[in-house]
């Protein structure tokens, strides 16, 4: 009997949650639709005034009124094709656009937005202060930093970068570690837009973050380092290679050196090709002599060749590649001396390998190669 | 035997048979409750990325300079009819540093003809890491002639799909290595969504599973899925829903949970070194994807590694699924001999706290309500007209059962089908949503019933342990415009 009257409920409350989920459904996609194509109409509308707004004419007054007076429905309709023309142009289109989007009162909503009690207003505002470039929101979003929100906290880090306040520099590395971080890869945009004037920031990092934080400041290091900042960046980085107490960082480092590419990256990477050098230090420290173009290393990488395990003289191999004709002897010969009746050890089979990859690239069909299988060193 | 003993065993038959019945309906109840939360978990999920979607800032992924480099892994067996399309929508795909690796795993039909046709292949002498041991010997590796297309073709001796993708993990070169069918069609900006963990995260996350969706009675041009529709067949029409419910928001849901156990081999991305440190996958295991991440798991957890493997509902690898109840029964035979082979390898992980999460939930969980699944159901069918028949449980019960069976689960497929509507919005007809409707109630109607026959099937292969056979998945194809169509066409 209870059984009877209870099945007839819950018989019920499922058709009618069936009903209701397929009415949700049904409703979902009207409104979806009517919504998309009534945006779209709208748009299409505006559209005309926005490009015309970009398009570099000097007379933008009148694209410029036509806009701003726009209804909030039909703004609503063109604004994320507006935050995406920001986002995207330069120059007096966006000079324009964010004079539009002074004069409906977005800059000054988004700063008043910066404090908003919802993560998704915070972002927004932080977001789209990012891309007018507002110097005045800079101290408001380096405290979003710690935002609890870690898409905020994403979004802040983001915008610190396009507004490009070098001020900003330490609060970024510093979300790097902690309770609430932010991802390396947005830290490492934002600061790599920051640029040189970011340098003595994270110089100084590299002496006292945590690993993680170590890792990223050598990577941006060696993107924004160049020959003007070789004078501070190269003895830091150098040091790194050296001695950091974590084999990745090191590695980094010393792939940041070969991406710098000055002379005194050289004597670093050299030393670190040494034996005493972990594998993984060695391997990089190799490939970045490729990318430095040091036709000195070749000797080196030449010896390299015939280290133990598979990624050292790999990678020497391939910079002895990219070294031009000097290496490329280099390795005919590597390739000519270990040729026996079994086709040659390791160090020839790395150099055919190479010269292979040489002879593909000036348009010539390298010899049939066999493919040679390299045990991963002990204790791998 | 006296009267008064045959009404005693009559009366303790009946007794046992309220007590397996009732067992039996709290089964159901929490089997459908527990797939209710998961899609609860992943419609939250869904939400929360729909409402951040205009600053989550995924084009900064393309723009990053120090995005790790992806090698894309396609192990390949005698995929003749679409592997140049396949290569060439991999090839295409939007993302900044990637190769694609093809592993042709002794083919004995025109797959290599048709890549060297296509990209003018020249053999290469190469040097290979043996990082993970091999069983087919390499034969020859060939790249294109035109240097800069990033295209390895390794041809080996057969040894199974196992075995090749861990010759393709051998030659990869960057840091990360992508698992795909040679048959997959991926979304063009599948690689950066699926890569977005590793950079969002890089130290802790080793793994990350796409969505794979059906792409039987889709449109595709060029490598691309450009029209969306569900398939012309129930069978295929029913899986749509199963994936939907299942793959898509069930793992969703355990990703949030932080228990994950499989990511399909399909669509996977995965940090090399791991890889090569747990041996790669095994060649002897019938369900090898999800081997692996267990493995994975085991490995870091033994280790006491703060490691997180993630699953993301975004990026799809479009494949093509059974249509003949054939091939499909044996791909269901397949799947759940895998899975009680998984279990009895790790059998010291389940329960076991030293596993966390995966050992006191996921694992006991994969036990009950997936590894028994077919168990039970079949169970139920013949239980329940028993108990009806020795008067043990009445008519109201047996309505109660299916309302707990049958009526649930249609709703929670209802549930997965409204998030499907808010959250992913891919299929576009009206008639769509009629169509996957309707199947939500089909489901349980008999194709249940077959997988759980299927399934019991499997569960006695891994028990008798006859020999693995994957079996030949027959392809159809997908619709291309002016070519053969229905659901297939390649």
């Amino acid at each position: 009997m209870i059984f009877g009257n209870l099945s007839q409920v819950v018989l019920g409350v499922l058709l009618n949650g069936l009903g209701l989920l397929g009415l949700v459904i049904v409703t979902g996609r009207v409104r979806h639709r009517w919504r998309a194509e009534r945006d779209a109409r709208l748009a299409a509308q505006a559209r005309p005034w926005l490009l015309a707004l970009i398009g570099g004419d000097d007379d933008v007054a009148e694209p410029l009124d036509r806009l701003s007076a726009l209804g909030r429905r039909e703004w609503r309709a063109i604004m994320p094709s507006a935050l995406t023309l920001l986002a995207q142009v330069r120059g007096q289109g966006h000079d324009a656009l964010a004079l539009l989007f002074d004069r409906r009162g977005l800059a000054g909503d988004a700063l008043r937005g910066l404090s908003a009690r919802g993560a998704v207003a915070r972002a927004d505002a932080a977001y789209v202060l990012g891309l007018l470039g507002r110097i005045e929101a800079v101290p408001r979003l380096r405290r979003l930093l710690g935002d609890r929100d870690p898409q905020v906290r994403a979004v802040a880090a983001r915008a610190l970068g396009q507004i490009g306040d070098p001020v900003a520099a330490p609060d970024l590395i510093g979300c790097l570690s902690g309770a609430r971080q932010v991802p390396a890869h947005i830290v490492v945009q934002a600061l790599i837009l920051l640029g040189p004037p970011a340098r003595p920031a994270l110089v100084a990092a590299l002496a006292r973050g945590e690993a993680p934080v170590r890792a990223v400041v050598v990577d941006v290091l060696g993107f924004t380092g160049g020959y003007a900042g070789s004078a501070e960046a190269v003895p830091a980085l150098a040091r790194a290679v050296a001695s950091d107490p974590a084999e990745e960082v090191r590695a980094r480092a010393a792939r940041a050196l070969g991406k710098m590419g000055t002379r005194e990256c050289l004597d670093p990477l050299l030393d670190a090709t040494d034996p005493a050098y972990p594998e993984a230090v060695r391997a990089e420290a190799a490939r970045a002599l490729g990318e430095l173009g040091a036709v000195e290393a070749v000797p080196v990488l030449r010896d390299l060749l015939g280290a133990p395990g598979y990624r050292v003289p790999h990678s020497a191999a391939e910079a002895l590649r990219e070294l031009g004709p000097p290496a490329w002897e280099a390795l005919r010969v590597a390739a000519a001396d270990a040729e026996g009746p079994a086709g040659g050890g390791p160090v020839a089979a790395h150099a055919r390998e190479a010269l292979a990859v040489v002879e593909l690239r000036r348009g010539v069909r390298p010899p049939v190669g066999a493919v040679a299988r390299v045990r991963p060193p002990s204790g791998h | 035997m006296s009267g008064v003993d045959a009404d005693a065993l009559f009366a303790a038959g009946q007794d046992v048979l309220v007590a397996v019945n009732v067992a039996l309906l709290a089964y159901f109840l929490c089997v459908n409750t527990s797939y209710l939360l998961l899609i609860v978990l992943a419609a939250r999920d869904a939400v929360y990325q729909h409402r951040r979607e205009s600053f989550s800032g995924d084009e900064s992924v393309y723009a990053n300079p120090l995005v790790a480099p992806i090698s894309m892994i396609m192990p390949a067996f005698n995929e003749e009819a679409g592997i140049a399309e396949a290569v060439r929508a991999m090839l295409a795909l939007r993302y900044p540093g990637f190769e694609v690796v093809v592993v042709d795993d002794g083919c004995t039909d025109g797959t290599f003809e048709r890549l060297r046709a296509e990209h003018d292949l020249v053999e290469m002498p190469r040097v290979v890491p043996g990082d993970i041991p091999v069983r087919g010997e390499i034969l020859s590796v060939h790249v294109p002639s035109q240097g800069t297309v990033p295209l390895v073709v390794v041809r080996k001796r057969n040894g199974g799909r196992a075995d090749a993708t861990n010759a393709g993990v051998n030659f990869a070169r960057h840091p990360l290595v992508c698992i795909v069918d040679a048959d997959s069609v991926l979304d063009p900006d599948a690689l950066l969504a699926v890569a977005r963990p590793f950079s969002d995260d890089p130290w802790r996350v080793v793994a990350v599973g796409g969505t794979i969706r059906i792409a039987n009675g889709c449109t595709v041009v060029a490598g691309r899925v450009t029209e969306v529709r569900m398939p012309s067949r129930w069978l295929v029409r029913i899986q749509v829903i199963e994936y939907l419910r299942a793959f898509l928001l069930g793992r969703t849901g355990w990703s949030r949970l932080g228990g994950l156990l499989v990511i399909s081999g399909a669509f996977g991305l995965f940090r090399r070194d791991l890889v090569v440190r747990i041996g790669g996958m095994d060649p002897d295991s019938i369900g090898e994807d999800a081997e692996l991440v267990l493995r994975l798991h085991r490995r870091m957890r033994e280790e006491r590694a703060d490691y997180r493997i993630v699953f993301v509902s975004g990026p799809v690898s479009w494949t093509e699924a059974p249509s003949t109840v054939r091939v499909l029964a044996r791909q269901r035979r397949r799947w759940q001999r895998g899975l009680a082979e998984l279990m009895w390898k790790h059998r010291a992980m389940i329960g076991n706290p030293r596993y966390g999460r995966i050992g006191l939930f996921s694992l006991p969980y994969q036990l009950l309500f997936e590894l028994l699944a077919p168990v039970v159901r079949l169970g139920s069918l013949l239980l329940l007209p028993a108990g009806l028949l020795m008067d043990a449980v009445g008519m109201a019960f047996a309505v109660w059962f299916v309302l707990a069976s049958y009526g649930y689960g249609v709703l929670v497929t209802f549930t997965a089908l409204a998030v499907e509507e808010y959250a992913f919005r891919r299929y576009h007809r009206w008639s769509d949503l009629v169509v996957a409707a309707v199947a939500s109630q089909l489901e349980g109607l008999g194709y249940r019933q077959l997988n759980a026959w299927w399934g019991i099937q499997g569960i006695a292969a891994a028990l008798r342990r006859t020999p693995r056979v994957w079996g030949v998945m027959t392809r159809e194809g997908f619709s291309t415009p002016g070519g053969a169509g229905g659901d297939g066409g390649r």
